[in-house]
């Protein structure tokens, strides 16, 4: 038996192509006033004075906010925040585009134009604008209150001997830029006060996590905080956290008297929010003549902004292959940037394009095809914690994907392949990423009319959480889907798993599928116990669900539909609910895999790269939704697409300004980069039934895993040159 | 945003005396540019006069050249373009999606102003001046002009091929009608002539003149970026040639991204003219084209990506029968 999941269309489908549903800024709020932020132009230094009194002066502005006239009355923590310390505490300037104004008026536009004159005069003081002007001063960092959560340094084994004696060797140093999430939708924050209650319309990725931090900062009761998120467009991380503007914005609500509506400018979103830091990596690889990899060392240098923070590069190196030997060192620099924080694929992402570069490179020199060398080297047992994986099918992701990919055709030697002005190259990686787990829960409520509903306060930030959840309960329940109907991004709601880290599927998924089994179980208890129902009497555990009906095991005639049963009890609703804790003594390591196939086509004069067909084999478990999950994983290429080729966040030396935090200068890919038609995704089973619940691994992130390395090692195989440094773009091809 | 008066006139006569009697007055089109200018910062304007309506649609091809009014849209689909004069054709293709083809004119497109992002964040202090001629810039950015100083570079697709053909600007203003060369229309900016071209506050670009020439059709335009559509020129080349079987009789060569205005490289044509269109005449026209390049150490692969852009733009040309 299948289980791949039906491929249902999204429940909010027509709303969203439509223009119909409505995204935070969207929401219509009365008598609204609007906030423009404003940030600094300097990158470090102190704030002598803002011409706030000006500024008030002008048509509609109702209050400026600063520094000068805000307190924080809670505090944060950095569970709850993305930058501890928040915007307006002090006049200290870290970074360029820290806010430092508020500007609150009665239209957008005077707002705008307000905010636009607002001056400050900074005494500033020396920046480290930039990775290479910090890279002097590399250190170790400790584990701390803040952003560094793990120790630095790990090792097994005996790397020093291992490499000493190892009969090849191979060394190279490996860069991707700094990043940042660019989702559709910029922020917004709409805060309005009923009495001491706050209602608060958030782009999130996380429900509970907005409500919770703001209870913290605000010093309130989370009860009287209302969060409410129908629909994100898009976060990739960088709606995980709260941010001090969404804070100040409620508190000058209330000192306002009045709603107040922010949304970032599409540059503000690059300081106004979290990024991926720089990374510079440098692996040492000790092998046998064979391919058997005895001594590994991954050091990664990541760019560390106003708090301490490790972009973990080398996780996965622990996990990924049997290297006996090994050590991973993190190392960070500051500089006068804001805080890092999670993106799409946070770690393993840039990781990842070390590690399996790396491994193409020792491939090339051992004159071994790139798959067998990861086949020699592959980990039977999670090495890290030495336990076994709930569930692995690595090699049939290598196998599978090489098949559909014709891997077979391949010429191994650099540069054999061509096409007129072009250069073809064939390359490969494995992907890999940890399946984390958060404590959630979700209701499941059956109507008299025989229709359901699952609540659970999700955030659909894009990925079709709201279908696949809703197909869960309609599965258990053995409902028709279009009966199922899901409300989801509300604080009031139970509280669901953040939509980050690839754990809704797998965690408010489980929720879903516990709180439709207890409803399910309360049915049958009804049922069994009341005479009048063709159940009646038969013991509790020989009731199943089938066709929408609950049946006797031993014979399925019998039985009767949840409507009939809920109409003879007089009940309207039945409640079902469900709480998904993980399991942290689980006897298995659990990760989803995937192997990366790409075929690039390289203009051998002008060094114009594209990617001209792309294979994803995933080993995650059990696929809810094939098609929201398809999407999914194209999408996930597509956005590394980007990160190989174009992507990149670009300061200006001297000033520490951002000189493309716009759409047209930040470059993702566009249509014309994409080979949409030969875009193949593969899912394999994994078999996986310990991982949760429902033996689903969230696919989020380890669809983007890899697509770099794979990328790079194409060109490598189409041009003889290796690029260590992405995005692969002309000049370095020259 | 500042607040600005909007008006749509249906003369030309009319939309020229309120430009010219006000300071801060600008001609809108398709907004394309001017409206992303406006929403940063980077400019100003008290009084946007719409020019949507003005009679100055209309393509005319005829055996002296080709006619392009200010407004119209239809150029690069049309076949007489595309068959005389290719470059054209192709770099209006090259320079933008089909939606903002859509909204955006010819006359607008000359108009969109250098390419630097240190304009949008030299507006925060009202330095955009001195910012465009590099003064408090960085030198290392890397797409910035090897044959001029500063970090701007003129990005107009349409407008490094109308200099490959010698297209004339036309403009009215107050003092009457002006034609001005493409080539001669441009200029650097500096700190006491900020303006990028020669027009003069109040003149409106109403046509666009390409004049026939046998290299016209045998044309071609190249644009390398760093994604394949929706991004502005790293460098292009415009190119056209006039060949007796394989000697080239004369050719035209423009580059874009290279410095502030449009460049036209007279030194390759100079090592072209009269020669077989062979590999090592089209490998010294590449280097003369970018001799005398001063680029930055961030910048010096735009030489050898230009000297290559160059090779493919004549091979092209070359095979193109």
């Amino acid at each position: 038996m299948t289980r791949m999941g039906r491929g249902i269309d999204r429940i909010e489908a027509r709303i969203k192509v439509t223009g119909e549903a409505l995204y935070t800024a969207d929401v219509p709020v009365e008598n609204v006033a609007y906030g423009v932020l404003v940030g600094s132009t300097v990158a470090s230094g102190r704030i002598r004075r803002i011409n706030t009194r000006e500024v008030e002066r002008m048509p509609g502005v109702l209050r400026v906010f600063t520094h000068m006239n805000t307190r924080y009355p809670g505090e944060v923590t950095p569970e709850t925040v993305g930058e501890l310390r928040l915007s307006f505490s002090d006049d200290r300037v870290h970074y360029v585009g820290q806010v430092i104004a508020l500007v609150a008026a009665d239209s957008l536009e005077r707002a705008e134009e307000a905010a636009s004159l607002v001056r400050a005069e900074y005494e500033e003081a020396a920046a480290v604008t930039t990775f290479e002007m910090g890279l002097p001063s590399v250190f170790t960092p400790t584990v701390d209150e803040g952003y560094v959560e793990a120790e630095p340094d790990t090792s097994r084994g005996n790397f020093e001997a291992a490499y000493a004696d190892a009969p090849v060797r191979f060394e190279a140093r490996y860069g991707t830029q700094k990043y940042h999430q660019t989702p559709i939708e910029t922020y917004a924050t709409t805060a309005l006060w009923e009495d001491n209650r706050l209602i608060l319309f958030e782009s999130t990725q996380y429900v509970v996590g907005a409500q919770t931090g703001m209870a913290s900062v605000l010093n309130m009761n989370p009860d009287n905080i209302h969060v409410v998120s129908n629909f994100t467009g898009g976060g990739f991380g960088a709606k995980g956290h709260l941010w001090p503007h969404t804070i100040r914005t409620a508190m000058a609500a209330r000192e306002l008297g009045r709603p107040l509506k922010v949304q970032l400018t599409r540059p503000q979103m690059q300081t106004g929010s979290a990024y991926q830091a720089r990374t510079q990596q440098t692996i040492q690889l000790g092998a046998t003549e064979a391919g058997d990899i005895r001594a590994v060392s991954h050091t990664n240098i990541s760019q560390s902004g106003l708090d301490d923070r490790v972009e973990p590069a080398t996780d996965l190196t622990r996990v990924l292959y049997d290297f006996p030997n090994l050590i991973t060192r993190e190392r960070l620099v500051r500089t006068n940037h804001n805080t890092g924080g999670a993106m799409r694929p946070p770690g393993d992402g840039p990781g990842l394009f070390a590690l399996e570069s790396a491994l193409d490179e020792l491939a090339h020199q051992l004159n071994m095809d790139p798959i067998e060398l990861r086949r020699r080297n592959h980990a039977d047992r999670d090495p890290d914690q030495d336990k076994p994986f709930s569930g692995k099918a690595l090699l049939e992701c290598y196998e599978r994907g090489a098949e559909r990919f014709g891997w077979a055709q391949r010429d191994p030697v650099p540069r054999s392949m061509r096409d007129g002005h072009e250069l073809v190259g064939y390359g490969m990686a494995s992907a890999s990423r940890l399946q984390q787990a958060m404590e959630c829960q979700a209701a499941v409520t059956l109507h008299a009319d025989g229709s359901a509903v699952v609540a659970t306060g999700v955030a659909e930030i894009g990925g079709g959480s709201y279908t696949t959840l809703a197909q869960v309960a309609a599965e258990d329940l053995t409902l028709p889907y279009n009966r199922v109907a899901f409300r989801g991004g509300d604080s009031t709601l139970p509280a669901a798993s953040g939509s980050f880290g690839s754990m809704v599927s797998a965690s408010t998924g489980s929720a879903v599928k516990l709180a439709a089994m207890d409803a399910r179980a309360q049915a049958a208890r009804l049922a069994v116990a009341d005479s009048g129902s063709p159940l009646f009497g038969v013991a509790i555990e020989d009731v199943v669900a089938q066709d929408g009906r609950l049946v006797r095991r031993d014979n399925p005639n019998r039985g009767e539909s949840y409507a009939s049963i809920l109409t003879r009890a007089g009940r309207e609703t039945l409640r079902g609910h469900g709480r998904f804790v993980p399991n942290e003594e689980s006897p298995f390591s659990s990760y989803a895999f995937g192997a990366q196939f790409a075929e690039v086509r390289v203009d051998e004069l002008l060094g114009i790269v594209r990617v001209s067909r792309f294979v994803g084999a995933f080993a995650a478990g059990r696929i809810l939704n094939e098609k929201t999950a398809t999407s999914q994983a194209k999408g996930g290429i597509i956005y590394a697409i980007g990160t190989a080729l174009m992507e990149g966040v670009h300061h200006d030396h001297t000033s520490g300004r951002l000189i493309n935090a716009n759409l047209f200068d930040y470059h993702v890919p566009v249509n014309a980069d994409i080979p949409s038609s030969k875009l193949d995704v593969i899912f394999i089973d994994d078999g996986d039934t310990a991982v949760n619940l429902l033996g689903a691994k969230g696919i989020g992130e380890i669809v983007s895993i890899g697509v770099p390395a794979a990328i790079a090692n194409a060109v490598f195989h189409a041009t003889g040159k290796r690029v260590r440094e992405l995005p692969l773009t002309p000049d370095k091809l020259l | 945003m500042q607040p600005f008066r909007y008006t749509r006139p249906i003369q030309v006569q009319d939309a020229l005396e309120i430009v010219a009697g006000e300071e801060d007055a600008a001609f809108i089109a398709g907004g394309t540019a001017l409206v992303n200018q406006l929403r940063s910062g980077e400019r100003r304007t008290t009084h946007l006069v719409d020019i949507t309506d003005l009679p100055l649609v209309g393509l005319e091809v005829t055996r002296q050249g080709v006619r392009l009014s200010a407004l119209e849209r239809g150029t690069a689909g049309d076949e007489r373009v595309r068959a005389g004069y290719p470059v054209v054709a192709e770099a209006l293709l090259a320079g933008a999606s089909p939606q903002i083809r859509n909204m955006a004119t010819p006359g607008g497109n000359l108009l969109q102003g250098l390419r630097t992002p240190f304009y949008r964040e030299a507006v925060l202090e009202g330095q955009r001046e001195q910012v465009s001629t590099g003064e408090t810039s960085d030198s290392g950015y890397r797409y910035g002009p090897i044959f001029s100083t500063g970090t701007g570079v003129y990005g107009s697709d349409l407008g490094v091929s109308l200099a490959a053909l010698d297209a004339v600007v036309v403009a009215e203003g107050a003092g009457g009608e002006r034609r001005l060369p493409v080539t001669e229309f441009y200029r650097e900016p500096s700190p006491d002539k900020p303006r990028e071209t020669f027009l003069e506050h109040g003149e409106l670009i109403t046509a666009i003149e390409i004049p026939a020439s046998p290299a016209a059709a045998r044309s071609t335009y190249l644009k390398v970026r760093e994604r394949a559509s929706y991004a502005y020129l790293v460098v292009s080349v415009a190119a056209a040639l006039e060949l007796e079987g394989d000697t080239v009789r004369s050719s035209r060569l423009a580059l874009g991204g290279v410095a502030a205005v449009p460049w036209r490289a007279e030194a390759a044509e100079r090592t072209l003219a009269g020669q077989r269109l062979s590999r090592d005449v089209i490998e010294a026209a590449a280097q003369a084209a970018v001799s005398g390049a001063r680029p930055s150490p961030q910048n010096a692969y735009k030489v050898e990506l230009v000297r290559r852009a160059v090779i493919r733009a004549l091979e092209t040309l070359g095979g193109r029968a």
